[in-house]
């Protein structure tokens, strides 16, 4: 009997063992087999739509072969950079990728993993040198975004008729205080041929003007129209820095800020345009209430289709000399307290290649890459422009770690000027001693 | 009136989920919020260090923060007073039998359903100057005023304001007057009372105490008024319409400091504390 | 009823104002996006209504699941907002707990903006594992809820004649007794109101829902909010997806109104 029970007991034994050894090799295969599911963020709009469809394709495709499904989240403009600062802040790893920019990677960068092995050369220089920080690459490009000066092509051309010419002539003298003759080349304006147009095309000073008014301005105290007023700023041969030392307070940004401030003060613009910023001067153009305006490059797909710039917008560089366009990538980068760095590394390395940017671009998206964009030319003209723009005018403030900061207390302390309620005296000290405060 | 006793158990035990509330979602959060608005808690750096009352200081000194609050100040009043007015007014018209009540009642209630956010959005369509349903239709009577002009931009942000929470003021008034008993009227009509008198007489005297708390609640929440403002003026030109809610958010979101956003935090409930018993007196907790 | 029609056409009126920006929004929602685009009044009816198919299933937007999200993270708000707040007033109002200092404190947390909570509330939720899930939003949000239902109650129970419930303890009643079967039943326009509040409130929420969810809890404010793009705003997308998120409070709101009655007491009142 006791035989009997010894023997049931080892076959429970044997049955267990062999059970618990299925078991523990399930569990020591399958890991290697499952996925690793990597979060990243993204904007919603253009980039987020392209980037889907990256994603699809990878998880089809090469995603298999890494053991690697990524998940996209998108979030809105506004919120995604203060929700990003909240999850930095508490060191969190719910997402394995953020989203960041040019103009954000400095503040980032504590947060982030560097990114080896990249490729340099297949990237425009400005977008992948802007995401640098202390030589290290701390994100890698997706879109790049930058100004073109948007205006009518059927109004610039129209400037040199006999009848134009002479009243063009009138009425820059009022409003400029010189009397200039019409330049149907916006490549080579200087502003004053900019603020001339434009104030020939304004109902106050030419009553037959199509036009209400000449320029769209986008005034709005918003940290982006700070960029887009710096392309004034550099036009005029200014800059934020000199030497270290801030110098908004100089003959050349006094200049800009009175360029902003006379198309306000003139009513070159519409006096609502001090709430204004890309959607708003975007509706001017494409209603046909304004026929020029500097604007990022991105608008040129809603401009080119709609309303009454559909088929007649032109594309030139912002006005002045040297270098004159703001260049910004946005980017990915690599969360440093994500748990799965092996896998979104690998997610990454799939992205900095041609390939694995061409869905992007085929969905609309920009990527920084100049092999791309040439062969895109003939869906979206303005393509050729940023691989020429960018490499010949372009140019990246680099102001440190609290370059997002600097943007937005520009804006709150110049947009009082550009709207005329301050004078560009009063304003330019205080622009100095913002920018000295948050100088690191 | 107040029972003693054994009932204090009773008390206890059904104030207790609220307790528990409080305790999780509060006591921890407010510690944690104090103890930033001590540090230096940048974002650009990954260092928290404690920085004694150096935010607090920083606050006090910076022209813009008690710019936001007088700004805010105002609004709030402003706000407060004429939305009550009119909410008062609209549940007055309300408190009978009329054609499409039902109807009504959620149509008038539509603005507060909408998310505030979400709100400014529409707002900034339609209020655009170029293809805004607003601008055209006043353009179209040959009214071409500029709303966002800076003489009338506090005017557009109190209007606005009003068309998104009036209704919140209309329904709790409302429910205030369901609760005044049928008799009331119905006696004083005997009495050969006008509707004006019954109204000055009767009705506001009972409503004190809910008006004072609509008051009350409207006022603070105004004092956080952020969505519209930031959406359509990002608090400007400059700082002109920048109201409180909007510098800590930027304080803390585009400055990227922390620790001086929770302090600007802790001074606005340490400033407006001293105002609430104030008003909670009307509404007298300990008498019957 | 003829003689009240005066309060039909004012109130009309005044719907009428305060419904422009839903108006706004479906006039808007079916205008093709060149239409929007070219001014306020040029009318192209947009046959395929693409903003609302964009608003109900474009890229990365699972509007179905945000509306999901939506209903039940309110309805969760209502009913524990409810749950904690009315026994709470009853609590403070009748058997003096707390005193003054309970709601004093209670309105002090309605004076923080709410950016005071953000991190805190991040890190808080994170270790309690409740963050992106419908519970954790039911929590926060019943948090931001709780001090306008306390003084609704509050307020609603002040106003209760005492009699009723002196008869009841004459009678014997136990303090819970009295709470469901005589309280609660008085409180039809306080629950009410608060009820169609949190639900709206709850509803329309989107800071908090910002920083507490990220895909599986999405409610309908913030799936909307993806229309505004860092390039310009999808006015006919956000228009279709506001028009559609009003639907349920809108709902709600209709279905509470017959608590809001007059003279719910008055049978109950002697003398």
């Amino acid at each position: 009997m006791n035989g009997e029970r010894v023997e049931m007991r080892i076959r429970k034994l044997l049955t267990a063992a062999i059970a618990a050894g299925a078991l523990l090799a399930g569990i020591a295969v399958a890991p290697a087999q499952a996925a690793t599911t990597v979060k990243m963020i993204l904007w919603p709009g253009p980039e987020g739509e392209a980037m889907q469809k990256v994603v699809d394709a990878y998880n089809a495709g090469q995603g298999k072969k890494d053991g690697v499904v990524v998940k996209q989240v998108l979030l809105s403009r506004d919120n995604t950079f203060a929700k990003e600062a909240a999850l930095m802040k508490a060191k969190s790893s719910e997402y394995d990728i953020y989203f960041t920019a040019s103009y954000l990677v400095g503040q980032h960068s504590p947060y982030l993993t560097e990114i080896k092995g990249v490729n340099d050369k297949i990237y425009l220089k400005a977008s992948i040198d802007g995401l640098k920080v202390n030589k290290k690459q701390m994100a890698l490009p997706l879109d790049t975004g930058l100004h073109f000066m948007y205006y009518r092509t059927d109004l610039v051309s129209g400037l040199s008729s006999a009848a134009n010419v002479t009243k063009y002539k009138a009425i820059s003298k009022t409003v400029l205080g010189k009397e200039l003759s019409p330049n149907t080349d916006p490549e080579t304006w200087t502003w004053d041929d900019a603020l001339a147009t434009a104030a020939f095309y304004t109902q106050k000073y030419n009553p037959d003007s199509p036009t209400k008014y000449g320029y769209a301005l986008p005034a709005k105290n918003l940290l982006y129209n700070t960029m887009i007023w710096n392309d004034v700023l550099w036009g005029l041969g200014g800059n934020w820095f000199s030497n270290g030392k801030p110098t908004i307070n100089s003959p050349a940004g006094l200049a800009a800020i009175n360029v902003y401030r006379t198309i306000y003060t003139k009513e070159l613009t519409s006096p609502e345009s001090s709430q204004w910023e890309y959607a708003e001067t975007n509706a001017a153009l494409t209603s046909g209430n304004a026929m020029m305006g500097l604007q990022w490059n991105a608008a040129y797909s809603e401009l080119s289709k709609t309303g009454a710039t559909s088929g007649k917008v032109g594309i030139a560089a912002p006005p002045g000399k040297g270098l004159r366009t703001h260049v910004h990538a946005l980017a990915v980068g690599l969360n440093k307290y994500s748990k799965n760095q092996a896998a979104a590394k690998k997610w990454m390395g799939y992205l900095a290649t041609v390939a694995g940017m061409k869905n992007y671009a085929a969905a609309g998206g920009v990527p920084s890459m100049p092999e791309i964009l040439k062969t895109m030319v003939s869906t979206n003209a303005s393509f050729a422009n940023i691989i020429t723009y960018a490499g010949k005018y372009g140019y990246s403030e680099s102001a440190g770690s609290r370059e997002f900061d600097m943007y937005g207390k520009l804006a709150e302390v110049l947009s009082p000027a550009w709207v005329g309620q301050k004078t560009a005296e009063e304003v330019a000290s205080a622009a100095d001693a913002a920018l000295k405060a948050l100088q690191k | 009136m107040i029972r003693q006793g054994k009932d204090k158990a009773s008390a206890f035990v059904l104030a207790a989920p609220l307790l528990i509330l409080l305790c999780i979602l509060v006591i921890w959060p407010i510690y944690l919020g104090i103890r930033t608005s001590l540090s230096n808690d940048l974002l650009s750096e990954f260092e928290i260090t404690p920085a004694g009352f150096s935010n607090y200081r920083a606050v006090i000194s910076e022209p813009n923060f008690w710019n936001a609050l007088r700004f805010t100040t105002i609004f709030a009043i402003v706000v407060t007073i004429f939305e009550g007015v009119l909410g008062f007014l609209l549940a007055l018209v309300f408190d009978r039998k009329f054609p499409g009540k039902r109807t009504l009642f959620s149509m008038v209630l539509v603005p507060i359903m909408i998310a505030p956010s979400l709100m400014a959005v529409m707002y900034r369509l339609i209020l655009n100057e170029n293809i805004g349903i607003i601008p055209g239709f006043l353009q179209n009577f040959g009214w071409d005023i500029s709303i966002y002009d800076q003489k009338y931009i506090f005017f557009t942000l109190v209007i606005l304001d009003a068309i998104q929470y009036t209704s919140f003021a209309f329904l709790l008034i409302y429910a205030g007057l369901q609760n005044i008993p049928q008799e009331i009227y119905e006696s004083a009509a005997i009495d050969g009372a006008k509707y004006r008198q019954v109204v000055l007489r009767i009705t506001l005297p009972i409503l004190k105490p809910a008006l004072a708390i609509i008051a009350m609640l409207r006022l603070i929440d105004s004092f956080r008024t952020f969505d519209t403002i930031y959406i359509l003026t990002g608090g400007g030109p400059g700082t002109t319409t920048q109201t409180i809610g909007i510098y800590i958010y930027k304080t803390a979101f585009i400055t990227g400091d922390f620790g001086m956003a929770s302090a600007a935090s802790v001074i606005l409930v340490i400033l407006l504390a001293p105002f609430m018993p104030k008003i909670i007196k009307q509404f007298r907790l300990d008498v019957k | 009823m003829k003689r009240n029609l005066w309060a039909t056409f004012v109130i009309g009126v005044v719907a009428f104002v305060l419904m422009l920006p839903l108006l706004g929004a479906i006039y808007t929602s079916l205008r093709t996006d060149n239409a929007i685009a070219s001014g306020p009044f040029v009318w192209e009816f947009d046959y395929g209504f693409t903003h609302y198919q964009n608003a109900m299933g474009a890229a990365g937007y699972d509007f179905a699941s945000f509306f999901r999200n939506s209903i039940l993270i309110s309805s969760g708000t209502v009913i524990l907002t409810t749950l904690i707040s009315l026994p709470a007033a009853y609590s403070i109002v009748r058997l003096g707990f707390g005193g003054a200092w309970l709601l004093r404190i209670a309105l002090g947390l309605r004076i923080l903006p709410a950016v005071f909570f953000i991190i805190p509330f991040y890190k808080l939720f994170t270790n309690l594992g409740m963050v992106d899930s419908i519970r954790g939003l039911v929590l926060a949000n019943t948090f931001v809820n709780v001090t306008l239902a306390l003084l609704i109650f509050s307020s609603s129970i002040k106003e209760l004649p005492y009699e009723i419930e002196e008869a009841a303890l004459v009678d014997g009643a136990s303090v819970f007794r009295i709470l469901r079967s005589i309280i609660f039943p008085l409180m039809g326009p306080g629950v009410a109101a608060v009820g169609v509040l949190t639900f709206i409130f709850s509803w329309s929420d989107y800071l908090f829902a910002v920083v507490l969810s990220s895909s599986e809890a999405t409610p309908v404010t913030v799936g909307a909010a993806n229309f505004v793009t860092s390039y310009g705003v999808r006015w006919g997308d956000i228009s279709a997806a506001v028009t559609l998120s009003i639907l349920p409070p809108l709902i709600f709101a209709t279905l509470a109104q017959k608590y809001l009655v007059k003279g719910l007491s008055s049978g109950a009142i002697k003398g």
